[in-house]
């Protein structure tokens, strides 16, 4: 192949600053969610009826809410949840979507007729009235918002590895290994499936955080985690009702939420541009 | 061309300066002059506009209160009754007929004087139709008899709420010719009342817009030709339009947007006495709380100061009478609220066998400010006092299913009184077969009884001691636990004046003027 | 390595007008029994959430015996089967149903709201396109260097950012603070809705300006190194011819579909911007439907949504192939 244009002078990871940036971030949040109670002085749900609606100050960089709860400790704390609801609602999708992709990509046939006529009815559902659904049946709480994001996430994988699949199979070096007689196992798991996964990896990324932010809308909603546990998307929604004079409240949650977000989708870039120059 | 122009110059610039003092002077004049249109913003639309209609939330009876009337209504302060379209009475001695002289000249807002037979047929139709949750205020009624000029009202039997009830807003007139011309369906959606306005136009889920009644039979009423009831679903939006002066009533105001309130130039805010009363519901079905002594403990573990100082603030107080105070001698205000005492509340579970701290679900609406504030507190009270709660918030429909099938352990209802007597909320609170005792699960026949009786007892000063007795009773049940009351709470632009609001959560938009 | 096979491998068969009608007619038969199993999923997930909408429009003192009374007048107690055969009929017939909570027909109701969120598709759609046309090419032109940094750090910005909250910061901003824009609501003259739409078609944009400036500026950068452009080149034709036949030509493939994807989803997800805009728009109906159980709307409204999405997919492959004539049937 080719190339034109200007050529990086430095290998492809030292010219991202970017994504060293984003890892930085998801590193932070990461801190965040294992050692909360290191960082704060307050508990999260601690009521404390003196000290309401106090806007930032020293002893409460974010200020608190309407119950007098510590908002820098509750926004600190919802990390631990929003970073579970982002990477647990992504892991399960990507393996059960990757998989079945995978498989029905290759042997197409019924197995994949039948894969893409699910596909077709649950894309045919508005996404985000599906979910609604979803939760109404089950319920609400932090279990049923992954199962939610579960039920829903696997099919845009599913679809991605697929069509990569579908493409690799008329490769010559795939019809080669079949012809030479390699076992479907050793085909699938050790020549396709490397060079299929890039792409899901770098959709990962960004699914992470459309996780997070489905499961903030929730809450938004009143349909995700219950109270009191901290969460981004719940504590907004709490400061809702505050927005002209508290704006703390919905302040800081949505900043975090979209600095972690910002954070995944600069590694997910990183990866979109090192995958890229690697060369396919 | 152009220097004929430039000649007729000096005439031309008179002609416009005189124009302009003319236009000073009559928008001067037009703005000394008060406002055509009043806007009042709230959560939602009406569904339908039929007082006897299956949906009669706020969203419908504050529209349908402008257009019709009944033979009686209450007063400002919701203690009294005073006549509307019945100018006087007579109750027979056995309290089972009830005469009502009628105002001469009453007519629809289409010009048709009003017949006897409309009487006849509107309190029929509030006493029959099935899909009425309100039927039970003329559920009394046997016969109506009406002329132009009388209405004879029989009882089957005494009914000591009866005039409370007639003030009710299904208590209305209709015109029977109109309903019989249109059909069911469309007089829903297009009513025909005797009241100071009429439907002008309705933008379905933007506005409704109500013009004066020509008919109206009080000269100079409504004060104010027009007002739109525009729909705000969000609180945030609903308070920057008032402050924007895009509306200029905001209904639904909580008690949290006080402050802002009043930091905005040009902002009024006022409160209202209400029957609002919040009420912890507890199922008595199933443990925990089949058990009464755990009821009484849980009594003990609830700090009600704290939660009507955080939810309410100066707008509220704790309560502990079923019946709200605005009811007058109605309420037993003898029942005493106990202060919070954790350990009291302990000490009674082990006394009741109870050694591990009594788990227990609270399940609330989801969406609702006011019931997640009082939830998180009572968990923080209770957790303290021998309990341990689990909060579970569910949206609207899963709440009702829940509760409404006794599948709850404790949930948290509001209630605000319909009529000026305490029997619409004692009445709902011991029907086991209407509403399982308000959710409960009690049923407890001799409290019914005694509740039938005092809704038939003619003699006042009896039926207050009865009353005090069933909410005595209930006090002691601890199956419906009173929190606090809170009163309305209403933003509006300093520029309107004559806004009422009666307990009832009543408001009559006649008097209502906006200056400009 | 297999870029060029990635897009003449989806596709078998040789190239032919013929076998695009055939296509064509065998997609739209396939439709058919994806509806069909739409309609009774939804219809049974419906009935599978607890709760009555007919206690739910009686409200908190819906006393039993008017909420049997209401059941029974809105065909609830009718068996399952009974009920999902009116709606079938119902719906192929052309008449959506009445809707249970505001007892209108769900046509009405329809006619009432859609054009509202249509505009504010239409309107985000509009915005996300004129900005990361421009956006996406820039940066490819400048990759890796500084505009190119600028440029795609502002779109993973407005990714990660929820849209509740960036909403509510805007309408502080504008709305209460400077007084440039009506707080939320629909207006009634079409200047009064132009306002209205301002705001909330610029939050509902920048998710996917986002996206298509990211997927724009991949795909330029992609074909900028393809061989057939080097041809070009060396065949002596001008850098903006260039540009314009070749380049933008095959970034709209991917473009297309990304854009057919997100429309898709304003259509149906614009649920929280007309909530905190006030909008009485389709996503606001469906939503309080569902909270309200108003079976009869929420299974019309996403028949017809399901509807729309494989019309929508179905044109998407249309154009596909038009686009790229390598893409073959």
């Amino acid at each position: 192949m080719v190339r034109t244009g200007k050529r990086p002078r430095l290998p492809p990871w030292l010219v991202a600053p970017a994504f060293v940036v984003g890892v930085l971030i998801v590193l932070a949040s990461f801190v965040l969610a294992i050692v909360p109670g290191k960082i704060v002085h307050y508990g999260p749900i601690d009521v404390d009826t003196t000290a309401r609606m106090v806007a930032p100050c020293v002893a409460h960089p974010f200020g608190t809410d309407n119950y007098g709860r510590d908002i820098f400790s509750r926004v600190v704390y919802s990390a631990r949840i929003d970073l579970q609801i982002g990477i647990l609602g992504m892991i399960v999708p990507f393996v059960v979507g990757g998989v079945l992709g995978l498989l029905a990509g290759y042997f197409a046939g019924v197995l994949d007729s039948i894969l893409m006529r699910i596909i077709d009815i649950l894309m045919a559902f508005p996404f985000t009235i599906l979910v609604i659904v979803i939760m109404t049946i089950l319920g609400q709480g932090i279990r049923n918002v992954y199962i939610a994001l579960w039920l829903v996430g696997w099919m845009s994988y599913a679809r991605l590895v697929r069509g990569e699949v579908l493409v690799l199979k008329n490769c010559e070096f795939i019809q080669a290994a079949q012809v030479a007689g390699f076992s479907t196992r050793r085909i699938i798991f050790r020549h396709i499936l490397p060079n299929v996964i890039s792409s899901s990896v770098v959709f990962a990324a960004s699914d992470v955080v459309l996780c997070m932010l489905t499961g903030a809308s929730m809450s938004f909603l009143g349909l995700g985690v219950q109270p009191p546990t901290p969460e981004w998307g719940a504590i907004l929604n709490e400061g809702r009702g505050y927005i002209s004079y508290a704006w703390w409240i919905t302040f800081f949650p949505g900043l975090f939420l979209a600095v972690a977000g910002v954070g995944f989708s600069l590694i997910g870039d990183g990866l979109t541009d090192f995958l890229r120059t690697k060369g396919r | 061309m152009v220097q004929e122009r430039f000649a007729s110059g000096g005439k031309l610039w008179l002609r416009i300066a005189l124009f302009a003092c003319a236009l000073t002077v009559s928008l001067a004049c037009a703005a000394a002059k008060p406002a055509q249109q009043i806007v009042i913003g709230r959560l939602g639309d009406a569904a339908q506009l039929d007082p006897n209609g299956a949906v009669q939330s706020p969203n419908e009876v504050s529209v349908t209160q402008q257009i019709y009337e009944g033979l009686v209504t209450v007063s400002d302060d919701g203690k009294s009754i005073l006549p509307c379209l019945a100018t006087s009475w007579t109750i027979s001695k056995d309290g089972l007929t009830y005469t009502f002289k009628l105002r001469p000249n009453v007519k629809f807002s289409d010009g048709t004087p009003v017949k006897g037979e409309d009487w006849v047929w509107s309190l029929i139709r509030a006493r029959d139709t099935e899909t009425s949750e309100y039927r039970f205020v003329a559920d009394a009624i046997a016969d109506v008899q009406a002329t132009d000029r009388m209405v004879t009202i029989k009882l089957s039997h005494p009914w000591a709420p009866f005039l409370a009830d007639l003030c009710c807003f299904n208590m209305v007139v209709g015109c029977k010719a109109y309903h019989d011309k249109v059909g069911e369906a469309s007089y829903n959606m297009n009513p025909l009342g005797t009241g100071p306005y009429k439907l002008k136009e309705w933008k379905k889920e933007e506005y409704i817009l109500l013009d004066a009644n020509p008919y109206y039979y009080v000269t100079g009423m409504p004060k104010t030709p027009e007002i739109k009831f525009t729909v705000v679903p969000d609180d945030n939006t609903r308070l920057m339009q008032l402050q924007a002066g895009q509306i200029d009533i905001a209904n639904d105001i909580p008690f949290t947007m006080v402050e802002p309130v009043k930091q905005s130039k040009g902002l009024k805010f006022e409160i209202f006495p209400s029957t609002q009363i919040r009420y912890l519901i507890i199922n008595t079905t199933i443990p925990p709380f089949n058990d009464p002594k755990v009821r009484q403990a849980l009594v003990y573990g609830i700090n009600k100061k704290e939660i009507s100082d955080l939810v309410a603030g100066q707008y509220g107080a704790p309560v502990s009478a079923l019946v709200s105070e605005a009811q007058g001698k109605w309420c037993n205000s003898s029942l005493k609220t106990v202060d919070y005492s954790p350990d009291t509340a302990k000490k009674m579970l082990a006394a009741a066998g109870y050694t591990q701290p009594v788990a227990f679900t609270l399940s609330i609406r989801a969406g609702s400010q006011v019931y997640e504030q009082i939830a998180t507190l009572l968990k923080s009270e209770l957790d303290k006092a021998g309990f341990s709660v689990n909060l579970e918030q569910l949206e609207r429909a899963s709440i009702t299913a829940k509760y409404s099938s006794l599948q709850h352990q404790a949930t948290i209802l509001q209630w605000i009184d319909d009529i000026t007597d305490p029997s619409e909320v004692t009445g709902w609170t011991v029907d086991y077969s209407q509403s399982k005792s308000w959710y409960t699960g009690l049923n407890d026949k001799a409290l019914n009884d005694l509740n039938t009786a005092a809704s038939r007892e003619l003699n006042e000063a009896k039926r207050i001691k009865m009353y005090h007795e069933i909410q005595k009773r209930i006090y002691d049940n601890a199956n419906v636990i009173p929190l606090f009351r809170n009163d309305f709470a209403y933003a509006y632009s300093s520029k309107v004046q004559g806004l009422v609001v009666t307990p009832l959560y009543v408001v009559f938009a006649k008097d209502l003027v906006k200056n400009q | 390595m297999c870029v060029l096979a990635r897009l003449s491998c989806s596709r078998l068969g040789g190239w032919a007008p013929v076998n695009q009608l055939n296509y064509v007619i065998r997609r739209v038969l396939q439709i058919i029994p994806v509806l069909l199993v739409v309609s009774v999923l939804i219809f049974l997930m419906l009935r599978l959430i607890p709760g009555d909408p007919a206690r739910l429009m009686l409200g908190d003192k819906a006393k039993e015996s008017a909420v049997a009374a209401l059941r029974e007048k809105l065909g609830l107690t009718r068996p399952l089967p009974t009920q999902y055969v009116i709606f079938m009929k119902q719906i192929l017939s052309g008449d959506l149903g009445t809707s249970l909570t505001y007892q209108r027909p769900v046509a009405e109701l329809l006619k009432d709201r859609l054009p509202i969120t249509v505009s504010l598709t239409l309107a985000s759609t509009l915005l996300s396109l004129l900005a990361s046309f421009p956006l996406g090419y820039f940066a490819a032109k400048h990759k890796d260097r500084a505009g190119d940094q600028a440029v795609r750090a502002t779109a993973l910005v407005a990714i990660a950012m929820p849209s509740f909250w960036v909403a509510l910061l805007l309408m502080i901003l504008f709305c209460v603070k400077l007084h440039w824009l009506p707080v939320g609501g629909w207006g009634s003259t079409l200047w009064e809705q132009a306002r209205a739409l301002i705001l909330p078609a610029f939050t509902q944009s920048l998710m996917t300006t986002a996206l298509l400036m990211r997927n724009i500026r991949n795909s330029v950068v992609d074909i900028t190194v393809m061989d057939y452009v080097d041809f070009a080149r060396s065949k002596g034709i001008s850098e903006a011819a260039v540009r314009n036949r070749h380049i933008f030509r095959n970034a709209m493939i991917s473009t297309v579909t990304l854009l057919a994807m997100r429309m898709a989803y304003m259509l149906g997800g614009s649920v929280i911007i007309e909530t905190v805009f006030s909008l009485p728009g389709l996503g606001k109906l469906m939503v309080d439907s569902i909270f309200g159980r108003d079976y009869t709307v929420v299974q019309s409204l996403v028949f017809l949504f399901a509807f729309m999405v494989l019309v929508i997919n179905l044109l998407t492959d249309v154009i596909y192939s038009l686009l790229d004539p390598r893409v073959s049937f």
